[in-house]
């Protein structure tokens, strides 16, 4: 015996349930065409095991050896890659736009505008020393350069605000991110006790992944059963296998009191991470929080702070209507001294304006080296502004005005910031002594109605009183106000446009990827439909099959 | 192998083409829409420094401008007063020439003095010119009324300043001539420690009363100050107080100085009233400085004491000599050897030509009159020597002074009197023409500059119209492009997306 007229039903059979399996896999793909981050399925089918007999071996049909779906492991990596930088330089973008609409001159708070208008006041006011109405209208003006400062300072510090708490939210989301991470890890473990691979569960744990890309840094470390664990570029786990660590957030004292990221190991240990994340929105959150926005306000800050002491050092030196001298202009500059959280020793410092004249806007941190000395560094330049010491107790000069008293007991390595440029531009405001009455402005420079002084405030407008970063020391600098102002503009505008760019070519490398996937891992329809009619066709001839037997079967009944 | 175009690829490259150029369509209608080429800083980094610092420039130009426009009306309501005290010093001269002539007479010299009064009044009136209600010629006491009619003639409570405008970038120019310099004289004696507390403020003194000071180490101490006080005295009180507060006069040799030596500073150097007192303020120390107090001007009366080389703010005064005749009498008074006002004043009295030098009311100037009242003594400069001018005698700017002294010698029927007088009204006359010259030279520069600035505006406009408008030309063709490639990309993309095999299989 050779041919068995029933195994070619079965062949039929297998043909049938094979070619409808295809089809069934074909309406999924076709379905699932717009579906983000879904792979292309493919049904393997391979010859069943022949059957051997004297003249060899027959066929004994088709059978699905697996449902594998079209996926590039390597591209899938290079992906990732990417990811972090368009999350990290989306941020950048954003956040310039927002800073660039505060400084742009046509809808935004014109600082270059309320100054030229403030110096065209103090003309005006030379040029009639006297007058009532020229002094009443450079106050305005000046309270005008005011409220422009202190709206500037405050968006400024409104932005950082609003990053602050984009990085909790993006924090959250992260979190939820890795527990479906996880919990995909673990669905994915269960479901492929064979050979066959959870498809649409890959699908979905690879488009999870990618969008944890553009969150933070990820590295992607290996796979076990079906399981991959996610680590940031140094090391830090985020999911091991089936076990997300979760993220937190913890206020930073030594930061203006914003969120820092922790992570949070099983055994319920935190460690700070918010140094190592090196990518992502978060990262970008991060740095424009802290470093970006912060330097645009500390030079808005210092702009505002060598405005009021140049201007009232000025201002000082002249005689009001009334007769007296020494007025401020402007409300002299507020020293604020952070005390380092993280110090041990019980010692306090305050530091007063001694020197509102004088004093350096740069901003300075003490650190504790001995019983009776301490070291200081000018954190705005970065050098080291020399060792002192002192007696506890006892008030001393710092940094051409600050007059610092440190009493109790401090512990070597104790750190305290201080500052007089803090918040300039938000504290920004006139003195209440010219507010209340303006006979106070110092027009005179030596009686009470000549206008020499304001002469020689007008002055100030093309005096170069800045170096590249804060007021020159030696009152010789490079700058003047208006160039300082526009310097910081046009480096906004830089950064904005080199952000814009690095963005949009970020964005350009994900889509040549993103096509690349497609060109691999895309529905078709136009390919679906050839596999669909393949199938159908293959389908009907297996049915056809099945009526041949009919037929051969009917013939030999009709015999017996 | 042939790439799989699949139907997101397809979605997404559309979509991200259609929005490319809806982008640069949107920049392009905002470009022509604001006129400006920039609107955001990273439109153009170095454009926007550019445009800030023009529109700065532009501002202070105009501002600039408007210093001119609204004030030059000082130098031409100066240049018109001086006009006016022009032709009254030629009808003077006029007056007196004819009163020389054989036909005067002592009536027809007494209506010459009535008419020589008129022109004394009109003098006056163009002396307290008033501009924007400020007096031009007070030096930078605009509100005082810088000459005043007494006794003596006519008294300047005007100060040495000239007032200054801003016209040009660290350019200031005089706007006005002090009165001390086109119509009378001021001594202005410098401040020294000899300087009596009483012949402070134009001799208005200082009110006894205390004041505090604290030093910026936290110091303080209060001085009393009596009317026997001198300067020195007073600064040695200060001195002795003990803090780190050392008393001075000033650089200037107008006001007081206090510095402070305070090592460690907390606090500013503060001088407040005591019970409601004012010395402090007279004294013009009243307030509170990071650093030291320099006073304001003090404006001390020249006394007998007062030494000649403390005149003029500190420059002090070369003194030759001085021409006097009276009556019959004339000739030279030899002042060289004169060290203080007193020698001066010495000087004149012991020599021959019975006159009397004395001190004027406001203490600014001096003055010679005869001893006998039939004759009046006039006070001229030998050749070209001012020093009779400088010391306020008469001749040159003193004008006042010549006009007066020829009423009196009108009046006195005294015809030697006229005839010194006519050198005087000479002498007026050409500083009368030589400060106009003046003003006219910086009215002229004032307005060369002015129309410098306009240009200026024109071209800065024109500069940042080039950094930061619009080529609305080049933009409306951009838009016109981008509108013809969205078409095409729409129409494009509407051909690829549609058709599938789909259509085909029906």
């Amino acid at each position: 015996m050779t041919s068995n007229i029933f195994s070619i039903l079965n062949t039929a059979k297998a043909g049938l349930l094979s070619q409808q399996l295809a089809i069934e896999v074909t309406g999924h793909n076709i379905a699932n065409v717009q579906t983000e981050g879904y792979s292309r399925q493919e049904v393997n089918f391979e010859a069943m095991n022949p059957r051997s007999f004297s003249l060899g071996q027959l066929g004994t049909g088709v059978r699905v050896a697996g449902i594998e779906r079209s996926h590039d492991e390597f591209l899938f990596s290079q992906i990732l890659g990417e990811g972090d930088g368009l999350g990290r330089f989306q941020v950048r973008k954003d956040v310039f736009e927002q800073i660039e609409i505060l400084l742009s001159e046509s809808n935004g708070q014109s600082l270059n505008k309320s100054l030229s208008s403030f110096f065209a006041g103090v003309q005006d006011v030379s040029s009639n020393p006297t007058g009532l109405p020229e002094r009443s209208s450079l106050l305005a003006e000046a309270q005008n350069l005011a409220s422009t400062f202190n709206n500037l300072g405050e968006s400024l510090f409104q932005i950082q605000q609003n990053l602050d708490s984009a990085v909790s939210v993006e924090v959250a989301k992260i979190n939820s991110l890795t527990q479906e991470i996880a919990a995909l890890n673990k669905s994915i473990h269960a479901n492929e006790p064979t050979t066959f691979s959870a498809n649409d569960l890959r699908d979905k744990r690879d488009l999870k992944v990618k969008e944890l890309s553009e969150m933070i840094d990820l590295n992607f470390v290996d796979e076990m059963d079906g399981q991959i664990s996610l680590t940031l570029n140094d090391g830090t786990p985020l999911i091991l296998q089936s076990t997300a660590f979760t993220l937190g957030t913890s206020i930073n004292g030594n930061n203006k009191s914003f969120l820092d990221v922790v992570v949070q190991d099983p055994n319920g240990n935190t460690t700070n991470i918010t140094s190592s994340i090196t990518g992502g929105k978060l990262k970008g959150y991060l740095d424009m929080r802290d470093t970006v926005v912060e330097e645009v306000k500390d030079k808005l800050d210092r702009m505002a702070a060598g405005f009021v002491q140049e201007f009232n050092e000025i201002h000082q030196q002249g005689f009001g209507i009334d007769g007296s001298t020494g007025n401020n202009f402007f409300n002299a500059l507020r020293t604020t001294v952070v005390t380092n959280v993280n110090n041990t020793g019980s010692a306090t410092l305050t530091a007063a304006n001694g020197d509102p004249s004088n004093i350096s806007i740069d901003k300075y941190e003490v650190t504790i080296t001995g019983a009776n000395s301490f070291s200081l560094t000018n954190l705005t330049t970065g050098a080291s502004s020399g060792a002192f010491t002192f007696s506890s107790g006892s008030t001393f000069n710092l940094a051409n005005g600050f007059a610092v008293t440190i009493s109790g007991t401090p512990a070597v390595g104790d750190r305290f910031k201080l500052s007089a440029s803090e918040s300039a531009a938000r504290n920004f405001s006139v003195a209440s002594g010219v507010l209340s009455n303006t006979s106070k402005i110092s027009a005179g420079l030596n009686s009470n109605t000549d206008g020499g002084n304001a002469l020689e405030l007008v002055a100030l407008q093309s005096k170069l009183v800045f170096d590249s970063i804060t007021l020159d020391p030696s009152g010789s600098g490079t700058f003047t106000f208006d160039e300082f102002y526009s310097s910081l503009v046009s480096t906004v505008g830089i950064q904005s446009f080199a952000s814009q760019s690095t963005f949009s070519q970020q964005e350009g490398i994900l889509l040549q990827l993103d096509t690349r996937r497609e060109s691999i891992a895309g529905v078709s329809i136009d390919e679906e439909m050839i596999n669909m009619i393949k199938f159908q066709q293959a389908y009907n001839a297996a049915a056809r099959l099945i009526g041949v037997v009919d037929e051969l079967l009917d013939t030999v009944i009709s015999q017996v | 192998m042939v790439t799989r175009v699949t139907n997101q690829a397809q979605q997404a490259n559309s979509l991200q083409n259609i929005f490319r150029i809806t982008e640069n369509l949107f920049k392009a209608q905002q470009e022509i829409a604001s006129g400006k080429r920039i609107t955001r800083p990273s439109d153009d980094p170095a454009g926007i420094r550019d445009a800030l610092l023009l529109r700065t420039s532009i501002s202070r130009t105009n501002q600039f401008i408007r210093n001119i426009d609204s004030n030059r009306i000082y130098l031409q309501a100066g240049d018109s007063a001086l006009e006016s005290v022009d032709i009254s010093l030629i009808r003077t001269k006029e007056l007196a020439v004819s009163e020389l002539g054989g036909l005067a007479t002592a009536e027809t010299r007494g209506f010459a003095a009535n008419e020589l009064d008129q022109i004394i009044s009109q003098v006056f009136e163009s002396a307290n010119t008033k501009v924007k209600n400020q007096f031009v010629f007070a030096g930078t006491e605009f509100r005082t009324q810088p000459f005043e009619q007494s006794a003596s003639g006519a008294v300047y409570f005007g100060n040495s300043e000239r007032f200054k405008i801003v016209v040009g970038s660290n350019t200031n120019t005089d706007f006005t001539l002090p009165g001390s310099e086109t119509l009378a004289n001021d001594l202005n004696p410098q401040l020294t420690t000899a300087t009596q507390l009483s012949s402070l403020n134009a001799g208005s003194g200082i009110t006894p009363g205390s004041f505090n000071i604290t030093d910026r180490s936290g110091n303080s101490g209060t001085v009393n100050v009596t009317s026997a006080d001198t300067v020195g005295s007073l600064i040695s009180k200060i001195n002795a107080l003990g803090g780190n507060i050392t008393a001075s006069i000033n650089s200037r040799g107008s006001g007081l100085q206090l510095t402070d030596g305070s090592s460690v500073i907390s606090q500013p150097l503060t001088v407040v009233e005591v019970s409601g007192g004012s010395a402090a303020l007279e004294l013009g120390i009243l307030g509170q400085r990071d650093g030291n107090i320099s006073g304001s001007d003090l404006n001390p009366m020249v006394t007998s004491s007062t030494l000649i080389s403390d005149l003029n703010g500190g420059d002090g005064l070369t003194l030759n000599q001085i021409g006097i005749s009276n009556g019959s009498a004339s000739g030279t008074v030899t002042l060289s050897s004169a060290t203080t006002i007193g020698d001066v004043i010495g000087l004149i009295n012991s020599s021959s030509f019975n006159v009397t030098a004395s001190i004027n009311s406001a203490g600014n100037s001096l003055l010679v009159n005869s001893n006998s009242s039939a004759t009046t003594a006039i006070v001229k400069n030998v050749g070209t020597d001012e020093t009779a001018e400088n010391l306020g005698l008469g001749g040159g700017k003193n004008i006042f002074t010549t006009l007066f002294k020829l009423r009196d010698a009108f009046n006195n029927n005294d015809s030697l009197a006229i005839l010194a007088s006519l050198e005087n009204l000479d002498s007026g006359l050409a500083s009368i023409n030589n400060n106009r010259a003046i003003v006219g030279a910086s009215l002229t520069r004032v307005e060369a500059t002015n129309s410098i600035h306009e240009q200026n505006i024109v071209n800065e406009f024109q500069q940042l119209s080039d950094v930061e408008d619009a080529d609305v030309v080049k933009s409306v063709s951009d838009l016109a492009n981008l509108e013809f490639a969205l078409q095409a990309t729409l129409g494009a993309t509407a051909q690829v997306l549609q058709p599938t095999l789909l259509d085909f299989l029906r």
